[in-house]
C-alpha cells in the first residue's frame, strides 16, 4: 500500500483498551481521502439514534493517502456527530496531520468516554492513555508548553481550550498553535474527557515512483511560481492570504462596517502600509508553496508595543472583519 | 567560477519544511518521505520568531535535482537557501537590503524570487 499508512487506531477511552486494524482496501479505493473514510465509519458505526452526548458517538481524527507528502502537505480532518445531530467536520492544517502518517497511522477513533481527564500519547507503536488532571481547565497554550516540557519539543499536540472543556456548542480543537478545527469537534472531545492527543512520529510516508512524482510536483510548483504565474490570485494570497479580501471588499463597498451600517471606510487598509508596520517575518503550514500566507508580527507602539504573534488566513474573517471593521477599528 | 556553497538566510524562512521533505526522498533505498532521513533540519519557533534551517550538506550530489541548483534550493518559497560563490552571496544581500527600504514585500520574500513590480501592471505602462 502506498500513501495509505494502512492501520486504524481504535481507542477505548472507557475500558482503556487499544486496537490497531488494517484499512479496509476497498474504503481506500471506493471513497477517497480522509472525510470520505471518516464518513463511511460514521455512517457504519454511529446511526441516527445516538445522542451526540452519548457513550455511543465516537470522535474521528483522519489524514489522507497524500498527507505528509510534499503535495498533500498538511491537511488534517476531525469528524463527529454534532451537538445539532449532523456531521461535524473541522479541518487544520499545521504540522499535527503529517507527524500522525509517520507515527504510522491514517485514521484515530475514540470510542466511549472517559470518567476522568485524560491525553493520549502516541509515539511511534507506543500509545498511551495518561492521567491530565494537570492539563485540565488551562488553554490551548499552557496544555502545550506543559506537554512539551514533559514530552519533548519534537512532538505535536492536538487539544482543547475550556471551551471544549464546558461544553460550549462550537468549541473547536487547536492543533499544535494557531490552526484550529471547528465545527463543534471540540465539545465532543471535552464529553469524552479528552484533554490533548500528542504526537511524535519517525516513520515515512511510501512513494511508488518517486521520479514521477516529483516531476509531477515540480509541474505544480510552476504554476504557483511567481515568476511564472499569469493569475493575479496568486501573489496576493502568497504574501496577504485573506487579508487582501479586506482591501479588496473596502474597494467595491461591501465591507461589514460600523455594525453593518456603512460598507466603506475611508483609509481603512493598505497592503503596503500594513506589510511595512506590522510584518517581520513570514510563517506557512507543512511544505506551503506560498511564502507567507500566515505571517509573524510585532506590534510597535501603544501598549501592547513588543507583543509577537502569529497570523493565519483565518486573520480577515475573526480579527479584522468582525472584531475590527465592524466596530469601526482599523489599523 | 568559484566553489559555490550553501547560505542560509533565517530571517526569512517560512518554517515550511519543504527542502526538509523533498531531500528526504533522495536519500538511501526506500522511496519515502522521512524527515529523519534528510540531510536538512528546520528547526520551528512556534512562540519566537525565528525559524532556522540546519544544513548538512554540501550540495554537489543531489540525488533528486533537476536544474543546476539542489531540490531544497529549488523548492524553497522564499529564498531562505542560496547556493552560490561567496561574491554572489555579498551581492545578493545588498539588493536584498536595497529593496527592503524601498518596498516592504521584501521583508517576506528575495526580490529574486519575486518580480516587483509585477508583470501584468509593468505591460500596462
Amino acid at each position: 500500500m502506498y500513501g495509505w499508512k494502512g492501520k486504524i487506531l481504535r481507542v477505548d477511552l472507557a475500558t482503556r483498551k487499544i486496537n490497531k486494524e488494517d484499512l479496509p482496501i476497498e474504503w481506500a479505493n471506493n471513497y477517497i481521502g480522509c472525510r470520505g473514510i471518516n464518513d463511511i465509519i460514521l455512517y457504519k458505526e454511529v446511526g441516527p439514534e445516538v445522542d451526540p452526548f452519548s457513550q455511543k458517538n465516537k470522535l474521528i481524527f483522519g489524514t489522507g493517502p497524500l498527507d505528509g507528502t510534499p503535495i498533500g502537505m498538511s491537511r488534517v480532518s476531525v469528524q463527529t456527530k454534532h451537538t445539532k445531530k449532523c456531521i461535524g467536520e473541522g479541518g487544520a492544517g499545521g504540522f499535527w496531520g503529517p507527524q500522525l502518517k509517520y507515527a504510522g497511522y491514517d485514521f484515530i477513533v475514540f470510542e466511549n468516554k472517559s470518567d476522568i481527564p485524560v491525553y493520549i500519547y502516541i509515539n511511534d507503536d507506543k500509545v498511551e492513555i495518561e492521567d491530565a488532571k494537570d492539563l485540565w481547565g488551562r488553554n490551548t497554550r499552557e496544555k502545550n508548553s506543559i506537554l512539551r516540557r514533559k514530552l519533548g519539543t519534537d512532538i505535536q499536540i492536538a487539544s482543547i481550550g475550556s471551551a471544549g472543556e464546558k461544553l460550549v456548542h462550537d468549541a473547536k480543537i487547536e492543533f499544535t498553535m494557531d490552526h484550529s478545527g471547528g465545527r463543534g469537534c471540540g465539545t465532543i472531545m471535552g464529553d469524552k474527557k479528552l484533554a490533548a492527543v500528542a504526537v511524535r512520529g519517525t516513520g515515512g510516508v511510501k512513494i511508488k515512483d518517486p521520479t514521477k512524482f516529483m516531476a509531477g510536483y515540480r509541474k505544480i510548483r510552476k504554476i504557483l511560481d511567481l515568476k511564472e504565474t499569469v493569475d493575479a490570485f496568486v501573489p496576493s494570497w502568497a504574501f496577504l492570504s485573506a487579508n487582501m479580501m479586506g482591501v479588496v471588499f473596502n474597494e467595491e463597498g461591501r465591507l461589514q462596517a460600523y455594525n453593518a451600517q456603512k460598507g466603506r471606510i475611508e483609509g481603512f487598509l493598505n497592503a503596503r502600509d500594513y506589510l511595512a508596520r506590522h510584518v517581520i517575518r513570514p510563517d506557512a503550514c507543512f511544505c506551503c508553496p506560498f511564502p507567507a500566507c500566515g505571517r509573524k508580527f510585532e506590534i510597535k507602539g501603544g501598549k501592547y508595543s513588543g507583543e509577537i504573534g502569529q497570523e493565519r488566513e483565518g486573520g480577515f474573517s475573526g480579527g479584522q472583519h468582525w472584531l475590527g471593521s465592524n466596530h469601526g477599528l482599523w489599523f | 567560477m568559484q566553489k559555490r556553497i550553501f547560505v542560509v538566510a533565517p530571517d526569512l524562512c517560512s518554517g515550511c519544511k519543504s527542502c526538509e521533505v523533498c531531500c528526504s526522498i533522495g536519500q538511501e533505498e526506500g522511496n519515502e518521505f522521512n524527515p529523519q532521513k534528510s540531510r536538512i533540519r528546520v528547526i520551528r519557533d512556534e512562540l519566537g520568531i525565528l525559524n532556522i534551517p540546519l544544513v548538512n550538506c554540501d550540495g554537489n550530489n543531489c540525488p533528486t535535482k533537476a536544474d543546476s541548483e539542489p531540490t531544497c534550493v529549488e523548492m524553497c518559497p522564499t529564498g531562505t537557501l542560496i547556493f552560490t560563490d561567496l561574491e554572489d552571496v555579498y551581492w545578493k544581500r545588498m539588493e536584498l537590503n536595497e529593496k527592503r527600504r524601498i518596498q516592504p514585500l521584501f521583508k517576506l520574500i528575495v526580490p529574486w524570487k519575486y518580480p516587483y513590480p509585477w508583470k501584468a501592471y509593468r505591460e500596462e505602462e
